[in-house]
C-alpha cells in the first residue's frame, strides 16, 4: 500500500511526482490471487486413439473444468460425465507444505503423465501406459505451483498423485489439505472433438487450422508500454490532439494519457484519474473523456489545468445491478448524440445464476445482459436492446449500425457479433425454461476455431480494410477480420484471422489518427487470458505490404465467393480438390456453449475463376439457411510459391441469397502458370515480385547512419551525414531485373548497388546505378562504389544524361544478366557494362554523404532470371 | 461519577482536538488512489474515501449515505485485486456502520420457526414440506434490498417465499441447480422487492429427495438516509448522485455532489466534503461539510445519522441541528446554506 506522507503545499510539486512514479509502475497494490482448497481439471475430448502424449492446438476450451479435492481417479471420474476414453488432461494447482522439504513422489496414470513444477518436469512419463513413477522434489515452504498432464486412451481410468514424506511409510494420495488452487475460476467449457498433435507434432502451420501466431506481413508491430508500466486494457480512446487514452482494469482503475503515442522519442505516459470501479469504456466526446465503470459514466473534467482529473461527474448511474461480480458494465460509444453501455449476467462457476420465480429470474431482474441507451444530458437510461451475455464491445459499424460481440457460454453455443436493432432480442435467455425468439447474429465465431471471447469490434475507415471491422480476442488472442454483406436486408457475413503476435490477448483497439491500430491487453486468472498474459499495450502501424490472404467472401444463390489478395496459379485456383466445406448450425441451451448441430460435409461441385486470377466462385450444392459455413483453402498458393496467410473463413449464411450475382468474366484458355524466374516481358506482372513483399524491411540491414523506412510501400531513406549509408538486401541476387521509380532533391545524388558487398571493415564495395540530380546528370551511369570508381559515366552520352527528371519520378530498370549489366532511365540505355568480377551480390540502396538528403523509391519489384 | 467525568473530559479534549488539524492541507491518505469504487461487503458501486491508514470512509451512491466508517482498511476482493468472485469487505475496527443488514441469520437467532430442519453447522432440509422461515423484517427503509444465502446440492431446488405484511406471497423463486460440486456451499443471491413492516421469508423443501443444506442466510440493503418533511408529511427521498471532486492532485479534499428530488417537484442540490479530525487515540472523528441549496421554505431535510457504533457523538455549527436521541439521531437542516456536522466514534 502506498502511503503518501503528509505535505505542505510546497511539498506538493514533489509529492504528485511520487504519485505518478508510483502511478506509472501500473497496480501500487499487487494482486496477488487467492487461493482456494482443491486442484483446477481441464479436461478436453479428443475422440481419438491416443499412443503417446498429445499437444493440444492453442486457443481451445476444455470438455470438461471443475475443480476437485484431490488427485485421485475415483474423485476426478465423476465430473468427467459421458467422457470415458480418449482424453487429455491437465491438472493445476498448489502443493502446499508448511516448511521447506524434500519429498517422494509418485505419479499413477493410466495413459502417460507428467508432472511439472513450474519449467521443471518432475516426473516425465508421458509414453507408458499405466504408468507409475516415482521422484524426489524439492519443495519450498508455502505454496508449489505445479501442472499434471495426462492422457487417457481405453479402460479403467486411473490418475493419482502419492507421496510420502518419511522414507519408511508407504505412499498416500496427497491428501486435500495439501492443495489448493486459484480462486474464482470461472469453468468455461466448450462441446466438441479437440484438435490436438501427435507426440508434440502439431500438423499444419499457424493460420491453417490454427491461430496465428506472428503479426500480419501488412503492419509493423511497436510495443508502446514504458518500462514497467504494465497495463490490463479496459478502454482506449484518442483525445483531439492525438493523446491516447488508456483506461486500466485493475486495482487502481485509472485513466492515463500517452502523449505522441506514436513517436518513441516524445512518448510521455500521466496519470489523469484513478478509483474507477473496473473501467471498461472510454469516449471522447468534444475533448471530454468519458468512462463507463461499473453502473455509471462518468465524465472526468480536469477544471484547474493542472494535468489530473479533479472531479469526476456521474453522466448517467444506477442501472439496476447485482454485487455479482460477473456484471460488468462494458464498452461506451456515441451515436446520434446517445451514448451507449452494456451489462453482463451474473454468472456462478460460469453458468448464468438464474433464480426463477415470480419477477424474473436472474438475482436482479430487468437490466443485466442489456444495452442501454443513455441521455447525455439527463442521465436517463433505458434498455435498447437484451439478451447479451458477456457483451465486450461494440462499435458504430456499416450504414451507422450498432455492432456488438458476446461471448460463448450459456445460450451462447459460440460467440457472436450480433447487429443490435431497437428493442432487439440477441439470445441470452432471461429464463432458463422460458425462451424468447432471438434474432440470429451476423457473424458467428466458432469457439476455439475463430474466438474464444471477442472483445471490442472497430470499423475500418481507411486503408486496405476499409470497410471491415477488426475485432480482438481476449482468450483465443489475436485480431479477427469480419466482413459484412446485406442479403434480403440483413446483415451477414464472414470472419478470418487477422493477425497474431501480440503480448496480450486483445481487449480493446482504437484507430489512431496517424493511421495506425492501437492494441490494448488484458487477462486475469483461470482461463480469462490468453497463455496467461495479463496486460499489453501494442501498436500495430501499416507497412504497406500486402499479405497473401483472403480479402472477402460472399453469399450467392448456388455457392460462395471468394477473393485472394493475390493472384494464384489456375490449377490450384480452379481445381475444387483445393477447397473444404463444411456446414452446420447451432442449438443454444442453458448448458456452456454447445455442439455443431447438423454437422456436414459439402463438396464444391465446379470453380468458376475470374481472368485476375484473384477470384472464384465455389459452386455448393446442398447450402442450407442458417448455417455457418466453413471454408478452408487446401494447399494454396500465389504465383510466387507463396502459401496463405490464414486459410480459412467462416461465413454465417443466414439467408441464401436469392440472386446468382455477377457472371465472372472467364479467364483465357491460353493461361499457363508461369515458371518460377520466368520473365514474361517487361511488364508482365506475373513475373515481377514487389521487392518488400518479398523481403519485409526488417529483414533488411542497414550500414551507416541513414533512416529508412516504409511510407505508403515506398522506401524512404534519409540523413545528413559524414559517411555513405546503405540498406542492405537480406539474400545474394545472381540474374535478376530490378525496377522502381525514383526521386530524389535536387543537387543531391544516390544510387543503387547491385551484386555489391560488405567487407570486413563494414565497407560497402560493389557496383552502383547513379543517382545524381546534379548538373552533372550521370544518372543511369554505373560506378564501382568503395573499389575501381567510374565505369561507365555518361560524360559521352547527352542523351542519357538527360533522361532523368529532377525533383521529379524516374523510372529506373537494371538488368543483371551474366556478366552484363544494363540500366535504363526513364526507359533510355544509359550503362551497358560486362564485367567478370562479381555475378553476384547484394541489392542495396544508398543515401550518400554530404548535405541533408531524402531518397524516396516506390514500386520496387524484381524478377529473378 | 467519576467515569462520566472522565468522559466528558475526554469529550472537551475530543473538541479541542478536532479544531486544530484541519485547513487546506490534507492528512496523509491511506491507499492510492484514496477515493475509490468497488463493491464493498456485498454493496455494488460503493464509493470509498481512504481518508487516513486508519479512517476509511463508505458511501452509497445509491441513497448518497455514509454506511460505513472503518479502520482496518479494506479486504481486497474481486477479479481485479486477488481474481476472486468475491466483493471486498471493510476491515475491523468498524467504527460506524449504518443498519444495512437488517437480517443476518445464525442457528441461534431469535424468531427462527423451523420445521423438519435439522441443525448443524448449517440448516439441512431433508424431507418433504421442511421449513425455515425467518424473522419478520421491516423493509421500508430500504433500497436494493438483497437475499443471500449459501446452499450445498445442486439437486431439487428449495422454494423461497417471501410473505408480505398480510402474511400473503407476494414474491417466490427457487433456488439454483447451478455449480461445479454437489458438496460445497455455493452464494446465491436474490433482489426483494417486497415492502412492509413484518415482511417475512420462508425456505421450504419441495424434493424430499435431496438433502439440502442452507447456511449464511442474510438479508441486506441501502437504507434511506434523506428525507424531507413538509409540514406534518415527511417522505424519504430517493437522491440522485452527481459525481465527486478532488482537490489538491488526487489527494486533497473530496466532495461528494448528489442532487434530492423534491416530491412536489424541483430538487435540492447537496454537497458533502468529509475529512479526518485528528484527535486522541481513543477517538476518531471526521468532520462532514456541506452546502444545501434550493430548499424551498417551509420544508426541512433530514439526514438520519443513528447507526451501529460502540459511541458516537456529534457538533453541528451552521445551518443545521442535531435532533432525537440516543442511536436515534438525525441531521435536521431547515434551509439554504452551509453546514458542518462533526462525528466522533470510539475506536
Amino acid at each position: 500500500m502506498i502511503v503518501l506522507a503528509r505535505r505542505s503545499k510546497r511539498a506538493h510539486g514533489a509529492l504528485r511526482c511520487l504519485a505518478l512514479a508510483v502511478a506509472l509502475t501500473g497496480s501500487s497494490h499487487a494482486q496477488n490471487a487467492a487461493h482456494e482448497p482443491g486442484v483446477t481439471v481441464y479436461v478436453y475430448d479428443l475422440g481419438e486413439p491416443l499412443d503417446g502424449m498429445p499437444t493440444l492446438v492453442e486457443g481451445q476450451t476444455p470438455s470438461v473444468s471443475f475443480t476437485a479435492a484431490k488427485i485421485d481417479g475415483a474423485v476426478l471420474l465423476p465430473f468427467l460425465g459421458e467422457l470415458h476414453q480418449h482424453f487429455y488432461g491437465e491438472v493445476h494447482g498448489f502443493l502446499e507444505v508448511p516448511e521447506a522439504k524434500t519429498i517422494d513422489l509418485r505419479l499413477i496414470s493410466s495413459g502417460g503423465a507428467q508432472l511439472r513444477f513450474g519449467d521443471r518436469a518432475v516426473i516425465d512419463a508421458e509414453e507408458a501406459r499405466g504408468a507409475q513413477r516415482s521422484a524426489q522434489a524439492s519443495l519450498t515452504a508455502g505454496a508449489n505451483p505445479f501442472t499434471l498432464r495426462f492422457y487417457h486412451d481405453t479402460g479403467p481410468f486411473e490418475l493419482a498423485l502419492a507421496w510420502r514424506v518419511d522414507a519408511k511409510q508407504d505412499f498416500v494420495t496427497v491428501p486435500a489439505e495439501s492443495l489448493t488452487t486459484e480462486a474464482g475460476i470461472t469453468h468455461v467449457v466448450a462441446p466438441g472433438k479437440k484438435r490436438f498433435g501427435r507426440r508434440g507434432a502439431i500438423q499444419d502451420y499457424p493460420g491453417d487450422a490454427r491461430p496465428l501466431d506472428s503479426v500480419h506481413p501488412g503492419y509493423s508491430l511497436e510495443t508502446i508500454r514504458p518500462n514497467g508500466f504494465e497495463p490490463r486494457v479496459g478502454a482506449l480512446a484518442f483525445l483531439p490532439d492525438g493523446r491516447l487514452v488508456i483506461a486500466t482494469w485493475d486495482d487502481t482503475g485509472s485513466v492515463y494519457l500517452m502523449e505522441n503515442p506514436g513517436d518513441p522519442s516524445k512518448r510521455k505516459l500521466t496519470r489523469f484519474a484513478s478509483g474507477l470501479g473496473e473501467p471498461l469504456g472510454c469516449l471522447v466526446r468534444d475533448g471530454v473523456i468519458y468512462v463507463s465503470q461499473k453502473q455509471e459514466i462518468t465524465r472526468l473534467l480536469d477544471t484547474d489545468g493542472d494535468g489530473v482529473a479533479d472531479r469526476y461527474e456521474a453522466v448517467a448511474a444506477g442501472w439496476p445491478q447485482s454485487y455479482n461480480y460477473h456484471e460488468f458494465s462494458f464498452d461506451l460509444i456515441e451515436r446520434d448524440g446517445s451514448l451507449f453501455v452494456a451489462t453482463s449476467v451474473p454468472l456462478k462457476t460460469g453458468l448464468t445464476t438464474y433464480l426463477p420465480g415470480s419477477d424474473g429470474a436472474f438475482p436482479l431482474p430487468n437490466g443485466p445482459g442489456s444495452l442501454w441507451r443513455v441521455d447525455p444530458a439527463t442521465g436517463a437510461f433505458e434498455v435498447f436492446a437484451d439478451g447479451f451475455r458477456t457483451p465486450n464491445g461494440f462499435c458504430v459499424g456499416p450504414e451507422d449500425q450498432i455492432f456488438l460481440a458476446d461471448n460463448q457460454g450459456s445460450w451462447l453455443p459460440a460467440s457472436r457479433l450480433d447487429h443490435v436493432e431497437h428493442g432487439g432480442f440477441y439470445g441470452h435467455q432471461q429464463w432458463p425454461t422460458v425462451k424468447r425468439a432471438s434474432q440470429p447474429p451476423a457473424v458467428w465465431f466458432p469457439q476455439n476455431e475463430i474466438g474464444n471471447s471477442p472483445s471490442k469490434p472497430i470499423h475500418v475507415r481507411s486503408g486496405p480494410y476499409a470497410g471491415s471491422l477488426l475485432i480482438g480476442d481476449v482468450t483465443y488472442g489475436g485480431i479477427q477480420r469480419v466482413g459484412l454483406e446485406k442479403v434480403d436486408g440483413a446483415f451477414q457475413g464472414f470472419v478470418v484471422r487477422h493477425s497474431g503476435g501480440f503480448e496480450a490477448g486483445i481487449n480493446r483497439i482504437a484507430e489512431g489518427p496517424d493511421g495506425a491500430l492501437y492494441l490494448g491487453g488484458i487477462g486475469s486468472n483461470g482461463n480469462w487470458n490468453w497463455k496467461e498474459t495479463k496486460f499489453g499495450l501494442q501498436r500495430l502501424v501499416p507497412n504497406g505490404r500486402t499479405a497473401f490472404e483472403i480479402t472477402r467472401v460472399t453469399a450467392r444463390r448456388d455457392g460462395l465467393a471468394v477473393e485472394l489478395s493475390r493472384a494464384v496459379p489456375l490449377d490450384v485456383l480452379s481445381d475444387p480438390a483445393h477447397y473444404s466445406i463444411e456446414q452446420w448450425r447451432y442449438a443454444p441451451t442453458a448448458e456452456y456453449g454447445g455442439a455443431k448441430v447438423d454437422e456436414e460435409r459439402l463438396q464444391v461441385s465446379a470453380v468458376e475463376v475470374a481472368s485476375d486470377r484473384r477470384n472464384a466462385f465455389l459452386r455448393i450444392p446442398g447450402l442450407r439457411d442458417g448455417r455457418v459455413v466453413h471454408l478452408r483453402l487446401m494447399r494454396f498458393v500465389d504465383d510466387r510459391g507463396d502459401r496463405l496467410w490464414s486459410t480459412e473463413a467462416w461465413y454465417t449464411l443466414n439467408r441464401i441469397p436469392s440472386a446468382a450475382g455477377a457472371p465472372f468474366t472467364a479467364l483465357p484458355v491460353s493461361w499457363a502458370r508461369p515458371e518460377q524466374g520466368e520473365t514474361r516481358g517487361d511488364s508482365k506482372p506475373e513475373a515481377f515480385v514487389s521487392l518488400f513483399d518479398l523481403w519485409p524491411l526488417d529483414r533488411w540491414k542497414r550500414v551507416g547512419e541513414a533512416e529508412f523506412k516504409l511510407d505508403d510501400n515506398a522506401l524512404v531513406g534519409s540523413g545528413k551525414l559524414s559517411r555513405n549509408s546503405f540498406l542492405v538486401s537480406p539474400e545474394v541476387l545472381s540474374d535478376f531485373v530490378f525496377e522502381c521509380e525514383v526521386k530524389i532533391e535536387d543537387q543531391r545524388n544516390s544510387g543503387i548497388q547491385v551484386r555489391s558487398h560488405i567487407n570486413d571493415e563494414g565497407r560497402v564495395y560493389g557496383y552502383q546505378i547513379e543517382i545524381d540530380s546534379s548538373d552533372r546528370a550521370w544518372s543511369g551511369g554505373l560506378y564501382d562504389e568503395g573499389r575501381r570508381g567510374w565505369l561507365q559515366s555518361l560524360a559521352d552520352d547527352p542523351v542519357a544524361r538527360a533522361a532523368f527528371n529532377r525533383g521529379d519520378w524516374n523510372r529506373y530498370r537494371i538488368e543483371c544478366v551474366g556478366p552484363r549489366i544494363r540500366s535504363f532511365v526513364n526507359d533510355v540505355p544509359c550503362a551497358d557494362f560486362e564485367d567478370t568480377l562479381d555475378r553476384d551480390g547484394h541489392l542495396m540502396f544508398q543515401v550518400h554523404s554530404g548535405e541533408a538528403t531524402t531518397v524516396t523509391w516506390r514500386n520496387l519489384r524484381l524478377s529473378l532470371r | 461519577m467519576a467515569n462520566a467525568r472522565a468522559l466528558l473530559l475526554l469529550w472537551i479534549f475530543a473538541l479541542l482536538g478536532s479544531t486544530t488539524a484541519l485547513g487546506d492541507d490534507p492528512p496523509a491518505r491511506g491507499r492510492d488512489p484514496f477515493i475509490f469504487r468497488l463493491a464493498l461487503d456485498d454493496r455494488p458501486r460503493m464509493c470509498v474515501a481512504a481518508l487516513r491508514s486508519d479512517l476509511f470512509l463508505a458511501y452509497d451512491p445509491l441513497t448518497c449515505g455514509l454506511t460505513k466508517a472503518f479502520g482496518g482498511g479494506v479486504e481486497y476482493r474481486g477479479k481485479v485485486f486477488d481474481f476472486s468472485q468475491q466483493t471486498s469487505a471493510a476491515r475491523a475496527p468498524i467504527y460506524f456502520a449504518d443498519e444495512a443488514v437488517p437480517c443476518a441469520v445464525t442457528k441461534d437467532s431469535p424468531g427462527l420457526v423451523l420445521d423438519r430442519v435439522r441443525l448443524e453447522d448449517a440448516f439441512v432440509f431433508e424431507s418433504s414440506g421442511s421449513t425455515l422461515e425467518l424473522p419478520p423484517i421491516d423493509t421500508r427503509r430500504f433500497d436494493l434490498l438483497m437475499l443471500t444465502f449459501e446452499e450445498k446440492s445442486r439437486k431439487g431446488p428449495l422454494r423461497v417465499e417471501v410473505l408480505d405484511d398480510t402474511g400473503a406471497v407476494a414474491q417466490w423463486f427457487d433456488s439454483t441447480l447451478h455449480g461445479s460440486d454437489d458438496n460445497a456451499f455455493q452464494a446465491n443471491t436474490k433482489n426483494l422487492h417486497v415492502v412492509g413492516s413484518n415482511v417475512r421469508i420462508r425456505f421450504r423443501q419441495e424434493h424430499a429427495e435431496f438433502s439440502k443444506a442452507l447456511r449464511g442466510i442474510k438479508v441486506h440493503g441501502a437504507p434511506r438516509v434523506w428525507s424531507v418533511t413538509v409540514g406534518e408529511k415527511t417522505l424519504a427521498l430517493e437522491p440522485r448522485y452527481l459525481g465527486y471532486s478532488v482537490a489538491g492532485a488526487g489527494v486533497g479534499r473530496f466532495t461528494l455532489q448528489y442532487a434530492l428530488p423534491l416530491p412536489a417537484g424541483g430538487k435540492v442540490d447537496v454537497t458533502e466534503s468529509p475529512e479526518a479530525i485528528s484527535v486522541s487515540p481513543e477517538r476518531v472523528g471526521i468532520e462532514r461539510r456541506f452546502t444545501i441549496a434550493g430548499l424551498p421554505a417551509g420544508a426541512t431535510l433530514a439526514l438520519r445519522l443513528a447507526g451501529e457504533a460502540k459511541r458516537q457523538t456529534f457538533r453541528v455549527t451552521g445551518n443545521g441541528k442535531l435532533q432525537g436521541g440516543d442511536h436515534q439521531e438525525v441531521l435536521e437542516i431547515g434551509g439554504d446554506g452551509e453546514l458542518t456536522l462533526e462525528q466522533w466514534w470510539d475506536r
